[in-house]
């Protein structure tokens, strides 16, 4: 697939080695930005109060699969390698712990992408390693990973912008990119997070549009649509709350993981008449 | 842990009938003994052990005139600078060290995995001077988080000044497994290994939570969650009440 040229060629100077097509031949070019009207032209603009998700698959070449998706903002990019030997540790037991695949799952801010903390570190700091292992948690109850025993699937995911809502974008192209690959699941993943200042009363739905500043408890819910249970859960409370504050604000959650939920199954149906697999099964 | 499947359904099975391996009831932990004031070098200390979870915590406070003046960004000398009455706020730092269990990555996943539990658990805690809280897991027999929170939240009581505990009150950690239908309490590293999914409420005295999260590899409906959440606050409750016991016999 890629072209092999040599070094010492007389030819024009073009950049020969970047991937410009997507799929099917569309130009990056030509995509519209995150502000314009979204995919779906019967979408209103920024009328309406919640942003719309912008949802793009099979950006990365060399991957099983991938997905980048927009929310306001806030931009997120995974990618799914795998199935491929799993990691063996003095610990594993050969027989019950290989009966199902690993499922490890890297999340990383760019080094540019965080609108208040500056430049982040090219390590992974604690708020990563825990995004990462809410990730883990979140995908693995949908996943189907009996389906492939002893092997591990990687999952890393790279948050190009973080304008809010980041963690909750970073399950739903998480969910996406696996989708890509092929990978059975039980159903969609689909995540969304509400806030709420420190002092206020209600909660809001959380959009990437950087009006989230720092001190404000937020909490996130992962949720499946179609069978109707909690993948995950997370609380960051920057003051003390009561427990059925959590649980309304887990309720609130539910509606924009549902509209989540639809969005992205009607983007994975309308991609299918440009798959290659389906063109050449009919 | 090394289970057979034949074990975990054994485990699975008889916690239906709402009888644990060990004999417990669901929603009861083990014998737990706090001893404080072990190590002279730090401000202060605590250790618990929960079973055969046994945790040691450090409390340091850098009481450095110096370094809180140039935080301040006083141009004044030192004796000025401790004159000043404005507290400068700082976030407890929180270490987590689980190298006597091994140098595996599954220890290292442990460490991290409670230092980002903990960490947020002290989140809205703030102290004039830098706090460095150092826990040390002696001993690992399921339920990490609830005996490290424990020991830390004894350590603070004992480091911290009265004024500023009794503004804010210290958490606590909860960690509900359910495995099945029914929901157990202090799971040991067995039953932690059968268990479908978790909940881990951060609670603090007055029965507000100011952490929460869902760990595990199994989905919950949200009544069960909800259930689980409230099981969980009702049990740091309990846990607090005999802390704060324990606490003040040894004051």
């Amino acid at each position: 697939r890629n072209s092999q040229l040599p070094i010492s060629d007389h030819v024009m100077p073009l950049d020969r080695y970047r991937n410009t097509a997507l799929v099917d031949g569309i130009d990056v070019r030509a995509l519209p930005l995150a502000g314009d009207s979204p995919a779906p032209a019967s979408q209103g603009k920024q009328q309406q109060q919640q942003q719309q998700h912008w949802f793009q698959r099979r950006l990365v070449q060399d991957t099983v699969g991938s997905g980048y998706v927009e929310f306001g903002d806030t931009k997120v990019l995974c990618s799914v390698h795998g199935p491929m030997e799993p990691k063996r540790s003095v610990l594993t037991d050969a027989g019950a712990e290989q009966s199902r695949a690993q499922l490890q799952v890297y999340y990383k801010l760019a080094p540019f992408a965080s609108h208040q903390a500056g430049r982040v570190s090219y390590l992974p700091d604690e708020t990563e390693r825990r995004a990462a292992s809410f990730l883990q948690d979140t995908l693995a109850p949908s996943l189907r990973l009996d389906r492939l025993p002893k092997s591990r699937i990687e999952l890393h995911c790279l948050v190009l912008e973080d304008a809010g809502c980041c963690l909750a974008t970073a399950v739903n192209c998480a969910c996406l990119a696996l989708v890509d690959a092929g990978l059975e699941m039980y159903d969609l993943v689909t995540a969304a997070t509400v806030c709420r200042p420190v002092g206020a009363t209600d909660w809001q739905l959380e959009v990437g549009d950087g009006s989230n500043s720092g001190g404000s408890s937020s909490v996130t819910l992962a949720y499946m649509r179609s069978l109707r249970q909690v993948a995950g859960m997370l609380v960051e409370a920057a003051e003390p709350l009561q427990p059925r504050e959590v649980s309304a604000a887990c309720r609130i959650c539910e509606d924009p993981c549902k509209m989540t939920h639809s969005s992205l199954r009607q983007f994975l149906l309308d991609c299918l008449p440009a798959d290659d697999r389906t063109a050449k099964i009919a | 842990q090394l289970l057979s499947e034949p074990e975990r359904q054994y485990i699975f099975d008889s916690v239906q009938d709402a009888v644990r391996i060990d004999g417990r009831q669901c929603l009861a932990y083990r014998q737990a003994a706090l001893r404080l004031d072990l190590l002279c070098y730090a401000t202060a200390s605590a250790q618990v052990s929960l079973g055969e979870t046994d945790v040691l915590v450090s409390v340091r406070e850098e009481d450095n005139p110096g370094a809180t003046a140039q935080q301040q960004g006083s141009t004044g000398s030192v004796v000025a600078a401790a004159q000043q009455q404005q507290p400068v706020s700082h976030p407890v730092s929180v270490w987590v060290d689980c190298s006597c269990l091994g140098s595996g990555p599954e220890q290292q996943q442990l460490a991290d995995e409670a230092q980002a539990h903990l960490s947020s658990l002290y989140r809205c805690l703030r102290t004039p001077t830098p706090v460095f809280v150092d826990i040390l897991l002696l001993g690992y027999d399921g339920d990490l988080l609830d005996a490290a929170s424990i020991a830390a939240s004894a350590a603070l009581m004992r480091a911290l000044p009265a004024s500023l505990l009794s503004a804010q009150a210290l958490p606590l950690f909860a960690t509900v497994h359910r495995i099945g239908s029914q929901q157990i309490v202090d799971a040991n590293q067995l039953e932690e290994s059968c268990s479908m999914a978790r909940v881990t409420v951060g609670v603090d005295s007055n029965g507000r939570l100011v952490a929460c999260q869902t760990c595990g590899e199994g989905s919950l409906q949200f009544e069960s969650m909800t259930e689980m959440i409230e099981t969980g606050v009702r049990k740091a409750m309990m846990l607090h009440d005999s802390v704060a016991k324990l606490v003040a016999r040894v004051l």
